[in-house]
């Protein structure tokens, strides 16, 4: 392919570039700005459409630059890029509609979409990162860029909220560039390997190995708000609803999951990473992760907050099965990657809708609501349902995959921390469907708004999450096909384990 | 030809499903209503034409077959049938066309997808699929009215559901990497058995079945009732010989429940209540009956033509009972009514000739299966569950008589007894039927013994001296609560202030989690955590000799 290197450029320049424009484009330009938007969007996608199959077929892209002797900027698609990749490329079309839908009529838009666009630009990016140097860049960038969006409100909350936000992220960047350079001094310039790992030339250093490990998985542990380091992501429920989405669903807690999955198997390789005895201890607080966020998240009485502790649960279902290291649960960890990301921007699209046109926001005043705006509620009940793992959903497909993984790797406790995990998803998302449909609606609603008048609410509004819903169901039943994330989860593991 | 057949495999979930498609749009429910007694006839044709079938699917889900199995047939006919009855007995009820029983009519036929769907799965994915489906609609079946009794009674039915789904799955889990030993017997036992409310998990079903409209719970007591009991047939095997440590435990519980249950049904005063109690009660004596199964694993498929035949028998039976009891027993066919519940109440305690004789002859064929002291256990005790039910169906007979004339709730609106009377008569021929297919027929000889007799003549005498005593004006000292020993749990878990699962936040204040909660507020203080944070990162960076390590 005498053409790869312009994969990865058309890939990062759709978001990059109407980033740069929107941010010259006056605020009135709306017109222009969601065309720029959703062209952006578009393209990429249908890039990503193009490049799965290249990818799929054995195609590998690769661009390089040599920043400084020794450290090159690295974008390289393989396998598992693609798979976030066309995760982020699918979800922030569906994303960009919703939101402009959601701030149609607001101030500061132009801010908004530009940083906007930029968070996607360091997503991809953190996707094609070659090298711990490149993720690192892209890792700082989401951080800064995703910091005006979550203040985008502007009020004292939201400035709070942005604030620890930005502590604890600058933090965990700080350890991953420690460790990065560190490991810079140990083993060179090492790229990631996508069969095996990349630093079998310096296995002997083990305690080093080890503490830089830790203090990668430490970095990336925050954005992917491992307890105690998931403070921030609660907090940041403030923002709007589509950066919630977009927070949740794709960008930073995936891009904390993602590098954490990349260090263990595409850096340390798996069965390093093994020998140096940290996976299990990283297991052991993932498992702490996901009983901690399902009990707070049964204790929060606004929607978004419940739905943010849940997230703080089901993003470690991921680190999870990236520790127990074996074929089965990658499969799991990567399957569910995907998996999350649909139904959890599926929750927080319905409970931004919801707080649109009914002025909902708490967990009581749900009473009712399935009956004024069913096909949110039921594109919400299917979403719930997945988490809680109830079958054919894509959250039973994830939990099948990683609790056979554990049991053939010898961690069998697992088992009965992914079947408490899915009692207290049940317990938590329960009450919601049932207050939706089987409670009467109140006389009226905390603060209605008449947004459509042929639908329940506005179009751009309603669309998406029916989208991720409907996704949220086929990619659980036809999962065995060849248009599922599992399949594409079992690709890139019989690449990493292969023989 | 089997290609038509493979159609029809997959209308018979499919059917359902699709008529619940339409319920959002008002005419689409007016059809379904209309389609309702029919909804499922492709799994009666199937049951009552078809060959063997066995249809692999490998691309849905982790890869499903479905199919029909001779047990299978036998769950697909009583199941198809007790649906359409009660379909037909539904659709003359009109309130369901209006809008405000969607999402009954929803739950009624995603229930009838599910519970149609596990009787053709014939793996595990497949039959978890169906089973979940069956939970969750189920719940709408039994929750029709926003008061608080239905609330806790689908509260309750949903917990203990839920963890018997967890049970199951961790099961099927561990039977996917060939766990050998007694665990995932065990776990199927407790997760498939909640569905049929094995002992110590039956708290859930009397409520529920007495809690919900009549029709329902015909539907929950008769054909839903049976979706843990094929789980039984089919994946039990599965766990290998360690299920046959499994047999004594089972029988002990399955016998305790035959007369636990009945003790705790007769002091009920509703007589849908009771009959909750009367199924859990004869889900004891199957469970008991699936011990001796169990106690030789190796001759699993000899025991099972004897557990169908119960399972058809109680099936149809305890439907019927259901269905008669929210039903017009005025003029016309309706004085047939009582006469009917009589004789079904008979029936079900073991009457010589009848269904509920018959199975409980064909499963006495395999007592020797138990080591010696079970067996004689067993011997001792089967008969005397007869005794048992004929109380308790004396007493069920007492309060149907004297019950005013129930209040028309969902699908309760006086209904000429048609489908009840059709039901009865299925349900008094289908077990001679099935005995005589599979050989279970025994001699005239036997079944007018004595033997046969005295269990329900004890019974009866029982009865007929409660009924002088009761004229005497005395009353039973005694209540016991719907859900028995749940009641005094429940109350202990209102005071324990766990989170529950409810979603009554009455003034949104919620029960506190105190360690949890301190680590939060703890890092919220983050000036100092995160400052902290980055000097430990330091600290460790330089403790471990960064950055002067290296080559």
């Amino acid at each position: 392919m005498s053409l790869g290197w312009l994969a990865p450029l058309v890939i990062l320049l759709s978001s990059l570039l109407p980033a740069l424009l929107i941010f010259f484009l006056p605020e009135s330009r709306v017109r222009l700005r969601n065309g720029l938007n959703l062209g952006g969007a578009v393209v990429k996608v249908s890039v990503v459409g193009l490049m799965l199959w290249g990818v799929y077929h054995g195609w590998r892209f690769e661009l390089a630059w040599e920043v400084l002797p020794d450290l090159p900027f690295l974008l390289r698609i393989d396998s598992l890029s693609m798979l976030f990749i066309t995760l982020s490329a699918v979800l922030w079309l569906l994303t960009t509609i919703y939101a402009i839908g959601y701030l149609a009529g607001r101030p500061h838009n132009r801010r908004f979409f530009g940083f906007f666009c930029l968070c996607v630009a360091a997503t991809v990016g953190i996707a094609m990162a070659g090298n711990l140097f490149t993720l690192f860049i892209f890792y700082e960038l989401l951080t800064l860029s995703t910091y005006p969006l979550v203040v985008h409100r502007g009020d004292d909350e939201s400035l709070r909220a942005g604030r620890v936000y930005l502590i604890y992220t600058l933090g965990g960047s700080t350890a991953v560039l420690a460790g990065a350079v560190w490991l810079h001094t140990l083993a060179g310039s090492v790229a990631f390997a996508e069969v095996g790992g990349a630093l079998d030339h310096v296995a002997s250093h083990e305690r080093t190995l080890a503490i830089i490990f830790w203090l990668l998985v430490g970095g990336f542990g925050v954005k992917a708000a491992l307890v105690p380091l998931h403070r921030w992501l609660p907090a940041a429920m403030v923002a709007p609803a589509p950066v919630s989405a977009l927070l949740h669903a794709v960008a930073v807690v995936k891009a904390g999951a993602f590098g954490i999955v990349r260090v263990i198997y595409d850096l340390y390789g798996g069965p390093l990473a093994h020998s140096l005895g940290v996976t299990a201890p990283l297991a052991a607080l993932a498992a702490a992760t996901i009983i901690f966020g399902s009990l707070q998240a049964l204790r929060q009485v606004d929607i978004k907050r419940r739905l943010a502790y849940s997230t703080v649960s089901q993003v470690s279902y991921i680190v999870l099965g990236a520790a127990l290291v074996g074929p089965v649960a990658t499969m799991g960890a990567l399957a569910h990657l995907v998996h999350q990301g649909i139904m959890k921007i599926t929750m927080f699209f319905c409970a931004g809708s919801l707080a649109e046109t009914l002025g909902v926001h708490r967990i009581d005043q749900l009473d009712g609501t399935g009956a004024r705006m069913p096909w949110t509620m039921a594109a919400f009940s299917v979403a719930a349902l997945g988490m809680i793992g109830v079958p054919p959903l894509v959250g039973f497909i994830s939990k099948w995959y990683l609790a056979i993984g554990a049991l053939t790797t010898d961690s069998g406790w697992v088992v009965p921390v992914l079947l408490l995990s899915s009692l207290l998803n049940a317990a938590y998302f329960l009450p919601l469907l049932y207050r939706a449909w089987f409670r009467p609606a109140p006389p009226d609603w905390p603060h209605e708004h008449r947004l459509s008048r042929r639908f329940e609410t506005r179009i751009s509004l309603l669309l998406p999450p029916l989208v991720t819903a409907a996704l949220t169901l086929t990619f659980g039943l036809l999962a065995g096909t060849v248009i599922s994330p599992l399949e594409w989860a079992q690709f890139i593991a019989s690449l990493e384990f292969a023989p | 030809m089997s290609a038509l057949w493979d159609a029809l495999l997959l209308a018979t979930p499919g059917l359902p499903l699709l008529l619940a498609a339409l319920i959002p749009s008002p005419g689409g429910r007016r059809l379904a209503v209309r389609a309702l007694p029919f909804a499922p006839w492709p799994g009666l044709l199937l049951a009552l034409a078809a060959p063997a079938l066995s249809l692999e699917l490998p691309s849905v889900v982790l890869g499903v077959t479905l199919g029909l199995d001779s047990a299978g047939r036998v769950f697909l006919l009583f199941t198809t049938v007790i649906w359409s009855l009660v379909g037909l007995h539904l659709r003359a009820t009109k309130p369901l066309v209006e809008a405000g029983s969607a999402r009954f009519l929803l739950g009624y036929l995603l229930a009838l997808a599910g519970n149609l769907g596990l009787i053709l799965a014939l793996e595990p994915t497949a039959y978890y699929v169906f089973f979940s489906l069956l939970t969750f609609a189920a719940y709408g079946l039994i929750v029709t009215r926003d008061e608080p009794d239905a609330r806790a009674a689908g509260r309750l039915y949903l917990v203990l559901a839920m963890g018997g789904e967890m049970a199951m799955l961790a099961a099927f889990m561990l039977l996917a990497v060939d766990w050998q030993g007694l665990l995932p017997a065990l776990l199927l036992y407790l997760g498939m058995g909640v569905k049929h409310a094995v002992l110590p998990l039956h708290v859930w079903l009397p409520r529920a079945h007495g809690t919900a409209p009549a029709p329902a719970s015909a539907l929950l007591s008769g054909a839903i009732l049976k979706a843990g009991v094929i789980g039984w047939l089919r994946f039990l095997p599965l766990a290998g010989p360690a299920l046959a440590e499994l047999a004594v435990p089972m029988l002990v519980l399955g016998l305790t429940a035959a007369f636990y249950a009945a003790f705790c049904g007769v002091l009920q005063t509703k007589p849908k209540m009771l009959l909750g109690y009367s199924s859990v009660s004869q889900m004891g004596i199957l469970t008991a009956g699936f011990a001796l199964a169990a106690a030789a694993p190796a001759a699993w498929a000899a025991s099972v033509p004897a557990l169908l035949l119960f399972t058809l028998h109680h099936a149809l039976v305890k439907a019927a009972l259901f269905l008669g009891v929210g039903i017009r027993r005025e003029g016309g066919a309706g004085r047939w009514v009582l006469p009917a519940l009589v004789l079904l109440s008979l029936v079900l305690a073991g009457l010589p000739l009848f269904g509920g004789y018959l199975a409980k002859h064909a499963l006495e064929t395999h007592l020797n299966q138990l080591t010696p002291p079970w067996q004689a256990l067993a011997h001792t005790l089967l008969p005397l569950t007869g005794t048992a039910t004929t109380i308790l169906m004396g007493r069920f007979l007492w309060l149907a008589w004297h019950e005013p004339q129930a209040k028309a709730g969902l699908g309760e609106r006086h209904v000429a007894p048609t489908a009840f009377l059709l039901l009865t008569v299925v349900a008094l021929v289908g077990p001679w039927l099935l005995a005589g297919l599979t050989d279970h027929l025994p001699a005239l000889t036997d079944a007018l013994a004595w033997k046969a007799f005295w269990p329900l003549l004890l019974g009866g005498a029982i009865v007929l001296a409660a009924v002088v005593f009761g004229r005497g004006g005395h009353r039973l000292p005694l209540r016991v609560p719907p859900g028995d020993v749940a009641v005094p749990l429940e109350r202990l878990a209102g005071r324990l202030r766990l989170p529950r699962l409810s979603p009554g936040l009455g003034g949104v204040r919620l029960p506190r989690l105190p360690r949890p909660d301190r680590l939060e507020a703890m890092l919220l203080r983050f000036g100092v955590t995160g400052i902290g944070y980055l000097l430990l990162v330091v600290l460790f960076a330089v403790l471990a000799g960064f950055p002067f390590t290296g080559q």
